[in-house]
């Protein structure tokens, strides 16, 4: 992960890209709780909610994979389909970790 | 010979035994020569007769002498014999003669004893005639080598086997081996194809055995694999009677074969082109024979080719009335090719002797002194001919009878007929006019060539039928009447009747008309009409009074009671309705929205759509109802600020060339008033205008462009006067429509509402608006071309406007190239470019445009610039960068590409082709002039640079402003952020932060309000989703609550939802400006400038 280049595309020096994608983790892992608990009582609102919220965020920070994966989510559960939902919570838990490998890394 | 001599040595030894006198008769008979020489002396102590005979001398005379004065002159003092003791046997020596000749001998040196003395016996034979056999042997080899080496064919020697024993220098060129591959050995065999061996081994066997064979082709192969064709002469050599092998020249025929395959090509081809052509055809020689003939020619005369070729003579077929001329063009043209004419009509007899009508061509052969000549019959077609101008004789009679004025013209439109009577009405004689064609026959009627009723039965033109006042199709016969000004000098009424003319094949061949002077019975009618309207008219004009005065006064009543109050009271409860209207809408067109991207069937989308598109109807009637409203109430207020006229028109085309695009639209905006484009007046209302317009525009027109065109002019003593004009090629305005156009619910007419939406309300909206800004409105139309809008404002010039920036580099001069396929486009952009001093051209396609360059880089002054700007085929431009790139005279040329459409990739792409500058439609001049400006500079500098887009340029403005707000802080503006998502909270305020704004932020839209009410902001960004309340709702409870304060606070929309309409759910809830998630530095610098400045100036 190249802080440096993403920074660089939304006109950021490293150093606030950096406290936003720590913010963005946390807020994240708020968001993918709420998104858990949501799923589990079958809340296609709550689902609806937690992804439109983490889709946002990582758009406007250029974590595309998040942002692909949450639009999805979105969307399926506007339809009233929560099927996928649960391979996308573990799979955004995943990258969220990877980013904060990568925080931590350097 | 060297037997002799063992004999003689052999019977030397006999001396010894006593046989003396045998001896010395065999000494003297021998045709050996012999000397006895003393060693010790080297003196020649005897000779016989045979050496005495060689050398020349009697035996006396030499008897005695010193050996060497005969014997091996040069070995005097070193003789191998009696010098260093060696004995001799047939050694090669010299033996010097009398006459001082040395001669060639074979030698045998013998030492021995005579009488106790020791001698030595030479005895030696004359070689000389040998050697010199040998040489001439050797030297006739010599020869006959460099002879094969001269040849340029191959020659070449095998043994039995087949082993190459010879091969000339040249040979083994051809066949690219060398010496050296020789003589490490090589067989005949190969050198040739695999294919051909068996019959080569074959062939040399029997050329061993003798057999003389005719040249045979074969194909050689070279060393290096490669192939030719080539014969082979062929012999055996014969040694000792017997085949030792064979002898040969192979040549390499390749030049033969292509010439001779030519050779059958040609012939073949020009014998098919012979047969083939279905016309007769004759080869003629000089001396009138006939060499050559062709199926066709047999077939006319009835003869075959067996008894004409080369047994008759051309004479013999032609009549004798015909011959005097045709011998002498035979005679001109062998003289001289084109004396003689080429093509002719004659006549001859055809096999039953029947005289035929001949079309005769005639040509020279070039090179020969023979001519080809082919003969078409033609017979038929003058026959035809000749018939239809019977019948075209018959029908002019026919027709002459007839009492009405009547005349008959070909396909062609040339008259064929012209009879008494209408030679009397017209004043034209018959002679006159027959076989005249392009619309004669219109002259004496109309004074002008064109198409008249008779034209209308062979095409249809309405044109023509428009003339006609009475026009009806009675079957196949058409029937008009109509007026002619300047017949027989006054006008007459004339009714025509014209109808087609048909072959026997149902195809029409003509059309005749016959026309009658109606004159004085359309006279009598028109008095009768005129009678009758007037009459009426009178009555009429008498009832409009009475009612008009009935009018009157009751409108004066019903004014006088209600006229303010009530209207004012609607007006008033109508713009404070449309706000409790418009949230609702607002709920309706939000959850339509996203009720249609969820999984809907066809059916359900259908009408989700259609719910949606009704919604946005009617949302869009109700603000335009609210607007009316507050001009019929009083309430409009007009705020005349200062701000820049050309950006606030460039930014509204920004966002309406979407729609235009997706017609595939041009939308140009020429901005012809440069100098004066800070103004003081309410951007706003004029916005709104021109959305009307523009809109309106686009909606009516399918193919073309729109082009919003500003000027002004100035005025000493009074503001200066702004004109605006929206240009469209559209479907137009009906004439009768014009004046009621800018009338509140009217449109065009009830099927274009249908058809294209829209409330009617918007030019009435508009019309009040720039009246009430002191202006006038107007429209110019012509149906179905197209239509112009346009009104004209009064503005003062704000003097104390800044600066405009200076662009790096002045562009005065230089050479520019406009390529567009639209001449529209072409034009608004050499105005642009001719504003900043460069010298322009324009053209429409790549190739005009290298021409253009090309000549330029010739006459030494050449395009610095070129703009390529394909509307409709964007690849096209590329391949032109590619073109002008690839070009080493052209390749200097800065090249700026501007895009309809912009895609992913494209930029890098244009940048790999050399492209200095991409940029996508609109393309204002202000960006254009930036990038023109700052490519040009970097070229000055010999700098290299980055691919210029919007995007860069927009940039390096931004720091520019930036850097302008950060030395003015009195001028730091405060933001309200309303977004409640923490990272996008965060990233908002950081990137505001940069250009020195102080943020707040909000996380729903009740906290907005909050905020909003204990501080002032300059501009709010606003998410459109969030919790409590929505942006859209809180921007509603904004405009509601400046409908008593008067201000208008900026309110800037943040969406994820990048769809069409956003932006349109965005403005129609009441906020100003759109930018799209995820945020981009770029968009919230550009509406900072936008609308935060603005607010603040």
């Amino acid at each position: 992960m190249n802080f440096n280049e993403m920074a660089e595309n939304i006109g950021l020096d490293e150093q606030d890209f950096r406290e936003m994608a720590e913010l963005f983790v946390s807020v994240g892992v708020t968001d993918l709780s709420k998104l858990r608990d949501a799923c589990a009582s079958r809340d296609c609102q709550g689902v609806l909610m937690s992804a439109h919220s983490l889709k946002g965020a990582s758009a406007n920070l250029g974590f595309t994979e998040i942002y692909e994966i949450a639009k999805r989510v979105e969307a399926e559960a506007r339809a009233q389909k929560l099927d996928g939902a649960g391979e996308a919570i573990v799979e955004i838990e995943r990258r969220l970790d990877s980013i904060t490998a990568a925080l931590r890394g350097q | 010979m060297g037997i002799e001599v063992q004999q003689t040595t052999r019977f030397t030894e006999h001396v010894t035994t006593g046989q003396e006198e045998y001896l010395k008769a065999l000494f003297d008979a021998v045709h050996t020569g012999i000397l006895v020489i003393d060693p010790a002396a080297h003196r020649i102590i005897d000779v016989n007769p045979a050496a005495a005979r060689m050398i020349g001398l009697s035996r006396n005379e030499i008897i005695g002498s010193v050996c060497h004065r005969f014997v091996c002159p040069a070995e005097e003092g070193k003789c191998p014999v009696t010098d260093l003791g060696q004995a001799i046997h047939q050694s090669e020596r010299v033996l010097r003669l009398a006459d001082g000749r040395e001669c060639a001998i074979i030698k045998t040196v013998v030492p021995t004893t005579m009488n106790g003395r020791k001698c030595l016996i030479e005895s030696f034979v004359d070689i000389s005639e040998q050697k010199r056999i040998q040489r001439e042997i050797a030297e006739s080899e010599q020869r006959t080598r460099e002879l094969a080496d001269s040849l340029p064919q191959i020659v070449f020697e095998t043994d039995v086997a087949g082993n190459v024993t010879f091969g000339n220098r040249r040979g083994l060129a051809i066949l690219r081996y060398t010496q050296e591959d020789l003589d490490r050995g090589m067989n005949a065999l190969d050198m040739f194809i695999p294919e051909d061996r068996d019959r080569i081994q074959g062939n040399i066997i029997r050329i061993m055995k003798g057999e003389i064979l005719p040249d045979i082709e074969y194909t050689a192969r070279r060393k290096d694999g490669s192939t030719l064709p080539v014969i082979i002469n062929a012999a055996p050599i014969i040694r000792n009677g017997r085949a030792a092998g064979i002898r040969g020249i192979i040549v390499d025929i390749t030049d033969i074969k292509r010439t001779e395959t030519a050779l059958r090509e040609s012939g073949s081809l020009y014998r098919a082109l012979f047969e083939g052509t279905g016309t007769a055809m004759a080869i003629i020689e000089e001396d009138t024979t006939i060499s050559l003939v062709n199926s066709e020619f047999e077939y006319f005369t009835g003869l075959t080719r067996q008894e004409v070729e080369g047994r008759r003579s051309w004479l013999e077929f032609t009549p004798p009335v015909e011959l005097p001329r045709l011998t002498e063009y035979h005679d001109l043209r062998r003289a001289d090719p084109d004396a003689a004419p080429r093509r002719y009509e004659l006549q001859l007899r055809d096999r039953e002797d029947r005289l035929r009508d001949i079309y005769l061509n005639v040509a020279m052969i070039p090179g020969t002194t023979m001519s080809v000549c082919s003969m078409m019959d033609i017979t038929e077609r003058k026959q035809a001919e000749e018939g239809l101008r019977e019948s075209q004789r018959r029908l002019a009679d026919i027709i002459n009878f007839l009492p009405d004025a009547t005349f008959v013209i070909d396909r062609d439109g040339k008259v064929i007929a012209w009879n008494n009577a209408i030679e009397m009405m017209t004043g034209v004689s018959a002679d006159d006019i027959l076989g005249k064609g392009d619309f004669e026959y219109s002259l004496p009627f109309y004074g002008e060539r064109r198409p008249i009723l008779i034209d209308l039965v062979l095409n249809g033109n309405p044109e023509v039928e428009d003339r006609y006042v009475r026009r009806e199709r009675q079957g196949k016969v058409l029937v008009g009447e109509t007026y002619v000004p300047g017949l027989r000098g006054g006008g007459v009424y004339l009714a025509g009747t014209a109808a087609a003319l048909y072959d026997s094949k149902g195809e029409i061949v003509g059309a005749i008309e016959s026309i009658r002077d109606i004159t004085d019975r359309r006279n009598a009618e028109e008095e009768l009409k005129k009678a009758k309207e007037e009459a009426e008219r009178v009555n009429r004009e008498l009832e409009s009074i009475n009612r008009q005065m009935e009018e009157s006064i009751e409108r004066a009543n019903i004014m006088a009671q209600a006229a303010g109050a009530a209207n004012l009271a609607k007006s008033e409860f109508l713009a404070n309705m449309s706000h409790e209207i418009r949230t609702p809408m607002n709920g309706i067109i939000g959850f339509t929205t996203l009720t249609l991207e969820t999984d809907l069937d066809g059916e359900q989308r259908e009408y989700a759509e259609a719910v949606k598109v009704s919604a946005e109807n009617l949302m869009a009637l109700i603000n335009d109802i609210l607007d009316f409203s507050k001009i019929e109430a009083g309430r409009l207020t007009i705020e005349p600020i200062p701000f820049d006229l050309r950006t606030t028109v460039e930014q509204l085309a920004d966002l309406l060339v979407v729609r235009a695009e997706e017609k595939g639209l041009s939308l140009v905006v020429r901005y012809g008033c440069d100098a004066l484009r800070r103004v003081i007046g309410d951007p706003g209302r004029i916005r709104q205008i021109l959305t009307n317009l523009i809109s309106n525009a686009v909606k009516f027109t399918e193919k073309g462009h729109v082009i919003i065109d500003v000027t002004c002019e100035a005025k000493p003593d009074a503001p200066a006067m702004f004109h605006f004009r929206v240009e469209d090629t559209g479907i137009g305005i009906p004439e009768s429509k014009l004046e009621y156009i800018f009338e509140k619910f009217t449109q065009a007419d009830a099927s274009t509402t249908r058809r294209y939406g829209g409330t009617g309300l918007g030019l009435a909206i508009s019309k009040q608006l720039v009246e009430c800004m002191g202006g006038r409105i107007g429209v110019e139309s012509r149906e179905g071309k197209g239509s112009t809008f346009w009104f004209s404002l009064p503005m003062p010039v704000d003097t104390e406007a800044p600066v405009e920036i200076i662009p790096e580099a002045d562009l005065t001069g230089v050479r520019i190239l406009v390529v567009d396929d639209r001449e529209i486009n072409q034009r608004a952009l050499e105005e642009q470019v001719a504003c900043w001093g460069m010298r322009c051209s324009s053209c429409g396609s790549s190739e005009e445009a290298l021409n253009i360059l090309r000549e330029a880089h010739a006459a030494g002054d050449r395009f610095q610039i070129a703009v390529i700007a394909y509307h409709d085929e964007q690849s096209a431009s590329e391949d032109l960068g590619r073109r002008i790139k690839a070009d080493a005279d052209l390749k200097q040329t800065i090249l700026v590409m501007i895009a309809s459409i912009g895609k992913r990739g494209d930029a890098k792409r244009m940048q790999d082709v050399g492209f200095a500058a991409y940029l996508v439609k609109p393309v204002h001049s202000s960006v254009l002039m930036d990038a023109l400006a700052t490519a040009w500079s970097a070229s000055l500098k010999g700098l290299p640079i980055q691919l210029i887009t919007r995007h860069s340029l927009a940039e390096a403005r931004s720091d520019k402003k930036t850097a302008d707000l950060q030395g003015a802080p009195a001028l730091r503006a405060s933001v309200l952020v309303a977004e409640d998502n923490p990272v996008n909270q965060k990233l908002a305020v950081r990137m505001l932060e940069k250009f020195d704004m102080s943020v707040d932020i909000a996380a729903t839209g009740r906290e907005v309000l909050g905020k909003l009410e204990k501080g002032a902001y300059d501009i709010v960004f606003m998410d459109c989703q969030m919790p409590e309340m929505d942006g859209y709702e809180a921007t509603a409870c904004i405009r509601r609550a400046e409908q008593d304060s008067g201000r208008h606070l900026p309110i800037i929309a943040m969406t994820a939802n990048a769809m069409q309409g956003d932006r349109e759910k965005c403005l129609a809830a009441g906020m100003d400006d759109y930018i799209a998630k995820p945020i981009r530095r770029e968009a919230i610098a550009e509406m900072l400038q936008k609308w935060a400045r603005k607010n603040r100036a």
